[in-house]
């Protein structure tokens, strides 16, 4: 039982050993990756997303306005 | 194959059925604009923050911004969104004078928070934060000096239209397209103070 809970309380604590003084010097590479993808993909989403939005927009105010001419005429401006 | 709901929206818009005012549509496609304009800057500042080593961000030299305070200027421009929706729910519901009301009061709140940010800005002057001073003082009056232009270029539309609507000559297409503009204005502030200012 005790060593179930140091094996667990092992597997669930996990921390990164740093061995030497220039170890550490990665990270910030890896977090500017992670920034320069999250953006990549933001950046690259976005238009698509807004531009998506507003024609599902411009699509429910046809129907209402289908709705509320029953005759089905597009009413005039 | 049958015409889509969407083709038939812009068939609608081709035979001058309006689904969407032209005052609206010109806003919305200048607000995608602005939006992307604002996702630029803020991709920049969040790589540059990214590349900075662990510690150094703030810049230990440089005063802290003032997020609480701006937490609660972040409440009353929203508290200024609400107060628009409201007179716009009057406006169609009830007449112009009502509607005016309320526009007035998100008015004054848009001006309060516009007021309180250049307050804000002085302090920081003051404390030595500039655009030159680092990296974080470039970006942050960049950003929010942006979206500053765009709050006070909102509120004198918003004024202009507050007067139309008094005189009974404010249409709902401009009327929508000021909106739209002020609920830009106000929805993006929360996003630039998540990432700039936390």
């Amino acid at each position: 039982m005790r060593l179930a809970l140091a094996l667990l309380a092992v597997a669930a604590s996990p921390t990164l050993a740093l061995a030497c003084a220039v170890c550490g010097a990665g990270q910030e590479q890896d977090r500017s990756q992670g920034a320069f993808l999250g953006t990549t993909i933001l950046l690259s989403l976005l238009p698509l997303a807004m531009v998506g939005s507003f024609a599902g927009w411009l699509r429910h105010q046809t129907r209402e306005r289908r709705r509320a001419t029953p005759d089905g005429d597009e009413p005039t401006a | 194959m049958q015409p889509g709901a969407t083709d038939r929206a812009l068939s609608t818009l081709a035979r001058g059925g309006r689904s969407i005012e032209n005052g609206v549509l010109g806003m919305a496609i200048a607000v995608l604009v602005e939006v992307m304009l604002f996702a630029g800057f803020i991709s920049a500042f969040v790589i540059v923050r990214a590349g900075t080593p662990p510690g150094l961000w703030p810049p230990p030299d440089q005063p802290r911004l003032p997020a609480p305070t701006t937490a609660f200027n972040t409440a009353i421009l929203i508290a200024s969104g609400v107060m628009l929706f409201l007179a716009h729910r009057a406006f169609s519901r009830r007449g112009p004078r009502p509607a005016a009301r309320r526009m007035g009061i998100a008015i004054l709140l848009g001006g309060f928070f516009v007021v309180f940010q250049g307050v804000e800005w002085a302090r920081l002057l003051a404390q030595g934060m500039t655009l030159t001073s680092s990296q974080l003082g470039a970006f942050f009056y960049t950003i929010v000096g942006a979206h500053a232009l765009h709050a006070a270029a909102a509120i004198v539309v918003l004024v202009v239209h507050w007067r139309w609507m008094r005189f009974g000559r404010l249409s709902p297409s401009a009327f929508g397209a000021s909106q739209l503009f002020w609920y830009f204005v106000v929805l993006m502030w929360p996003v630039i103070y998540l990432q700039v200012y936390l």
